[in-house]
């Protein structure tokens, strides 16, 4: 019964991270009535995009030892290594490239085009997709050790030599059958760089779905109370799941739900043994979850200058065709720069050190200005700060702001740096699955975000898809389902589809007619 | 899908195309109704339902297209002349054996007009050229008996120009090869008695390799295979008789599986809608791969063998034996 | 249809039950400008139906012609060269929005090609300045057109026809540098190598390139794409043209090692085997010797292979095969 201070939902979910808002997306799309709650008074979680003011009041709000996770949003153009070399990413660029032999092109593209396929069931797989990914490159494809270290962290974006095959060649997978989806590259940008404009695009689509969104309210309480849909003359006879009151510091409503999602930061401790966990799909490396991660943001006003590769020919002007052209500086507005271990003096010899740099075509920042953001996986008992783990990174990266050999080298860029933070990153682990999955649990807890930059919203978009089926089921499970669409509320719930199809004519290449 | 040519529903599909007025496509597809008739007809003479279209009422339409002005033919009544359509309605009235209700020095002397100084032709008075104008030139001649009037040495040294390191021909100096330019060429040639200027080897290479493994022939390299090739690349390769370099079976079944179960008709992939010109040449392919009980198709005119024959215009090609049950 | 989607029954049924009005509002348009034609109206009201009608339908090629006669015997005459010029540019900028809707239909590209040899000399003294401008940006416009379909043959030979008719003419080994822009982006465009291959000959005819040293360059990029890919037909058609009728022995031995190298780390290779075979005939062919024997034994091993591994055309190796072994026997 809806008194006055009281609203019903058949879902609340609290969190507003990737994970919750695709969620909440496709349960207000499949007609589910939902509420997303946040504690932050910004979308997005640890997602979000901040600006500069805001970051600099979270970073003042963090206590140095228990700082709250934050990850950027990654995403790359090209990516060198060492003294920085490009990333053979597809077909073309091994064509291109005038670093590999010729014998590698060949062994390279036939990795990728394994790698590119339904890999599981070919011979090269079996019997060894149990080796870490960086000896099953050495001995199913017969890759120098250079072009190893180039797949294994540049394409396969592994944190170390140890990480599994089956997870690093899935990841090549997707970077592969990606290419070309959205033009040349197989990476997109989020507005302002970010996945935070994205998560709130989901929250707007819950919206125009009947979603309600409450920001910026602490939760008071959550308390199970009896079923909604139990039978109305037996309250004390019900066998079902509870459904939930929650209730927030200023607000005066009672929100009332018969199934609760939450994220794993924001789940009530008390709440915890009665929670189902959702469990994480096996394709997503366990081993870049509950990390210890140090980050660095920084901001500098020169962009990172690649020297570019000599175009393979170039003909412009005939009487020239012996004289090797001037090597053009080639500044890039985003970039991404893959340190695997033991690449920088210094530097890590265990982890691959990520940095991603992104300048005004990402809207993240104004003309002229560039963000840098290093991720490396650290020892989760370091005594090394973050400042002392990745200052050599940040060093690095600025001597590459200046154009190489014209005398703007004295200050090693660093009078180019305006502004830096450096912070630990420590996350928990993914809960294991508590309890064999029954139907009549109406909490459940999301798996947490991946650590892994390339795997950011394919890991959250799959979360969401099992929490989606799983609240579904409970519903289900529930006699009565009061739907949005105002009925007396006797509807079933059906769902086709996770995210239903667009409606779009599939154009096809069409040859030519005459 | 279609195991076997379903030939009562493509004479069925194709008689129902005069009658789709309520389509808005067949509208929008009137400056290709003269060729729509030809290819109709061409496919119901090969699988020996010529009878299923009116005779009569077929010539009335071919000359209600008469552009007097022009002295040829457009594509529909009040549509300018063309040689595309010009061509079409001489085969029509071939097929139908009505020639003499063509004004033939008229019509000879427009195609000859189109003529350019470099020996290709243009379609109409207002110049596009190709190589295709060329070859309905030449078939038009030679089909009216008349071509002994045209320049052979100049339209060949045109042709010969469009030729290209793979052995194939372009619609214009300095063209990539396409199957469809290449049947053109080497049609024409074959008519005019110049097949010597072809590198056989080669073309005939490049024209095995149209095949793709799911049986289907592209028009170039690297491109998806597609019906209609069945018949520039097939008669191509009957014309220089190397027609046993492609895989047989394989074609067949690629093409019969483009057919419409439902309402008849061939269509360019197995899947898509269905049209005459796909049907036509889906079934212009069959006959030259000895499909069973179709009539021999003549790979230089795209009409039926017999026909050539009587007229005395059949040049040496071959086609595969013709096979007497489905499957070989 | 090339490349549409079948349709049930019932949807063609709805579908035509929807398009009644469309074809009664296309059929009154039509009458109404083929009357104007017959009429030999040059009117600038005629002129706006015919744009009307070839919105509906851009292949109906009389209204084309129509458009054109309309121009030449109507607009234009009145016209001072400004106003030429800006009816022409209007024509360029139709036809551009038609094309992009039908990037294939030839009735359009004709339109547009026909619309550049009737630019008028201007603006004033400046005889070519018009032209300049139109074929500055024609070059863009077929550039956009083949960054959207890079396999396109009209656009393909419109960008011929824009070169080769420039009023300032372009260095032609600038295309050079434009078909490597296109192969370096995806090397299976068989258009660019085509391109590519009359670029050089014309090159080499007027002896502005050294054909050795320009070959040597075009190896070296083949070798590339042909150990990154050896499925891909194209490069090995294009290396086909490269080596010719094999008349360097030191250049056939050479690429016939390059192959082999190739095929022992792809030992399933048709190409590098074909290719084998048609190099190592033209050894046979042009430098008889006492390895023949030799020769035609590679020749056999490799085209037994052929036919099992590409047996659609198992009787073109065949008939290599029969070939070959003559000209052995002959030796």
């Amino acid at each position: 019964m809806t008194s006055a201070s009281e609203e019903e939902f058949d879902v609340i979910l609290l969190g507003t991270g990737l994970t919750e808002s695709i969620t909440a997306a496709a349960l207000a799309k499949a007609g589910v009535k939902v509420a997303q709650i946040d504690t932050n008074p910004y979308y997005g979680a640890e997602n979000a995009s901040l600006s500069l003011d805001e970051l600099i009041q979270w970073a003042d709000e963090q206590n140095s030892t228990s700082s709250q996770e934050r990850a950027p949003y990654y995403l790359l153009g090209r990516f060198r290594r060492g003294q920085l070399r490009t990333v053979p990413g597809s077909k073309e660029d091994i064509f291109k490239s005038t670093e590999i032999t010729l014998l590698e092109k060949r062994r390279v593209m036939r990795f990728l085009m394994f790698a590119a396929s339904e890999f599981e069931e070919k011979p090269e797989f079996q019997g060894k997709k149990d080796l870490p990914f960086s000896e099953f490159l050495d001995s199913a494809f017969s890759l120098s050790s250079a072009m190893s270290t180039v797949i294994c962290f540049a394409l396969a974006y592994c944190f170390h030599p140890s990480d599994s095959t089956p997870n690093a060649l899935s990841r090549i997978r997707r970077y592969l059958r990606s290419h070309g989806r959205y033009g040349p590259s197989s990476f997109i940008i989020g507005q302002y760089g970010g996945a935070g404009e994205i998560a709130q695009g989901f929250c707007r689509t819950a919206a125009v779905h009947g979603g309600v969104y409450i920001l910026g309210r602490s939760i008071r309480s959550i308390t199970p109370i009896p079923s909604l849909d139990a039978p109305s003359d037996h309250p004390e006879q019900n066998a079902q799941a509870p459904s939930y009151d929650v209730t927030l510091n200023d607000f005066p409503e009672h929100l009332i739900s018969r199934v609760l999602i939450s994220s794993p930061l924001l789940a009530p401790e008390d709440l915890r043994g009665s929670a189902e966990y959702i469990p994480l799909d096996q394709s997503y490396d366990h081993a870049h979850f509950g990390l210890t991660v140090a980050r660095c943001i920084a901001i500098i006003d020169q962009p990172i200058i690649f020297a570019s590769a000599p175009a393979a020919a170039d003909e412009e002007d005939t009487e020239d065709l012996e004289g090797p052209k001037a090597r053009q500086p080639d500044p890039s507005d985003v970039a991404s720069i893959i340190f695997p271990p033991s690449t920088l003096e210094n530097g890590s010899d265990s982890a691959a050190a990520t940095v991603i740099v992104m300048g005004a075509g990402t809207m993240s920042t104004p003309e002229g200005k560039w963000i840098v953001y290093i991720m490396l996986p650290v020892p989760e008992n370091t005594r090394l700060s973050s400042e002392d783990v990745l200052q050599p990174y940040l060093s690095h990266i600025l001597t590459l702001t200046s154009v190489p050999d014209s005398g703007d080298q004295s200050d090693h860029g660093s009078s180019h740096l305006l502004f830096k933070l450096f912070y630990l990153e420590h996350n928990d682990p993914p809960q294991s699955p508590t309890a064999p999955c029954t139907s009549s649990s109406s909490f459940f807890i999301t798996p947490p975000s991946t650590q892994h930059p390339a795997e950011i919203f394919d890991c959250a978009t799959s979360s969401a898809e099992t929490t989606f089926w799983r609240t579904i089921r409970a519903l289900q499970s529930t006699r009565v389902l009061q739907l949005n669409n105002g009925d007396d509320g006797c509807a079933t719930l059906e769902v086709d589809s996770f995210w239903p199809p667009l409606d779009r004519d599939a154009e096809e290449e069409e040859e030519e007619e005459w | 899908m279609a195991t076997h040519l379903l030939v009562p529903l493509h004479v069925k599909y194709i008689q129902g195309l005069g009658e789709s007025k309520d389509d808005l496509a067949y509208h929008l597809t009137a400056h290709l109704r003269l060729n729509a008739i030809y290819w109709g007809l061409t496919a119901l003479s090969i699988v020996d339902r010529q009878d299923a279209l009116d005779r009569d009422e077929m010539i009335e339409f071919v000359m209600s297209c008469w552009d007097e002005d022009a002295g040829a033919f457009g594509a529909h009544p009040n549509h300018d002349a063309h040689i595309l359509a010009t061509l079409s309605a001489i085969q029509i009235l071939v097929m139908q054996d009505a020639l003499d209700r063509l004004d033939v020095p008229k019509v000879v002397k427009f195609i000859l007009s189109l003529q350019q100084p470099s020996g290709v032709f243009a379609g109409d008075s207002f110049g596009e050229i190709d190589t295709r104008f060329s070859y309905c030139a030449v078939s038009a001649l030679s089909l009216l008996g008349r071509l002994h009037e045209l320049d052979i040495e100049k339209t060949t040294n045109y042709i010969i120009q469009c030729r290209n390191f793979d052995g194939g021909f372009g619609s214009c100096v300095g063209a990539e090869s396409h199957a469809g330019q290449v049947w053109v060429c080497v049609a024409a040639l074959a008519i005019m008695d110049r097949l010597d200027v072809v590198d056989v080897p080669t073309l005939a290479w490049w024209l095995a390799e149209r095949q793709l493994p799911s049986g289907g022939l592209n028009g170039r390299p690297e491109k998806l295979p597609d019906v209609c090739y069945s018949h520039w690349a097939l008669s191509s390769l009957a014309i220089l008789k190397k027609l046993s370099w492609i895989d047989a079976d394989k074609t067949i079944s690629f093409i019969l599986s483009a057919q419409d179960s439902e309402g008849g008709g061939i269509a360019d992939r197995a899947g898509d809608m269905v049209d005459v010109f796909h049907t036509v040449f889906g079934i212009a392919g069959l006959s030259l791969l000895g499909y069973p009980d179709l009539l021999d198709l003549d790979p230089v005119y795209c009409m039926p063998a017999a026909t050539i024959e009587r007229m005395g215009l059949r040049k040496d090609w071959q086609a595969l034996e013709r096979r007497t049950t489905t499957m070989s | 249809m090339h490349g549409v989607k079948r349709q049930t029954q019932q949807a063609i049924a709805d579908r035509k039950q929807r398009e009644k009005s469309k074809i009664e509002g296309l059929l009154k348009l039509t009458d109404a400008v083929l009357a104007r034609k017959k009429g030999q109206d040059f009117s600038a009201e005629a002129f706006d139906a015919t744009t009307q009608l070839l919105t509906v339908n851009p292949e109906f090629y009389t209204i084309w012609n129509y458009r054109r006669n309309i121009l030449t015997n109507g607009l234009f005459r009145e016209s001072t060269p400004e106003a030429i010029n800006e009816l022409l540019s209007g024509e360029l900028a139709l036809t551009m929005k038609f094309l992009q809707a039908h990037p294939k239909v030839y009735w359009i590209w004709n339109h547009r090609q026909w619309c550049l040899q009737n630019v008028p000399p201007g603006p004033g003294s400046d005889v070519d300045g018009w032209k300049k401008k139109y074929w500055a940006f024609e070059l863009q416009a077929v550039e956009k057109m083949l960054n959207a379909d890079a396999r396109n043959f009209h656009a393909w030979n419109y960008r011929r026809y824009v070169l080769a008719n420039m009023p300032v003419p372009r260095p032609e080994s600038s295309e050079l540098t434009y078909t490597m822009k296109k192969i370096e982006s995806n090397f299976s465009n068989f258009s660019a190598w085509h391109q590519r291959s009359k670029v050089y000959t014309s090159l080499w005819h007027q002896g502005k390139l050294d054909p050795i040293k320009s070959k040597e360059k075009e190896f070296e990029l083949v070798r590339n794409a042909m150990y990154t890919d050896p499925d891909d037909q194209s490069i090995w058609m294009y290396h086909r043209w490269l080596v010719g009728l094999g008349h360097d022995k030191e250049l056939l031995d050479r690429e016939i090692g390059v192959i082999h190298e190739l095929l022992e780390e792809q030992p399933d290779s048709k190409w590098c085997m074909e290719s084998l075979v048609h190099y190592k005939r033209l050894i046979l062919t042009n430098y008889p010797s006492n390895q023949d024997p030799e020769l035609v034994a590679d020749c056999v091993r490799l085209l037994d292979q052929l036919k099992d591994i590409d047996s659609a055309r198992r009787h073109r190796y065949e008939e290599i095969r029969q070939n070959i072994e003559s000209i052995g026997g002959r030796s």
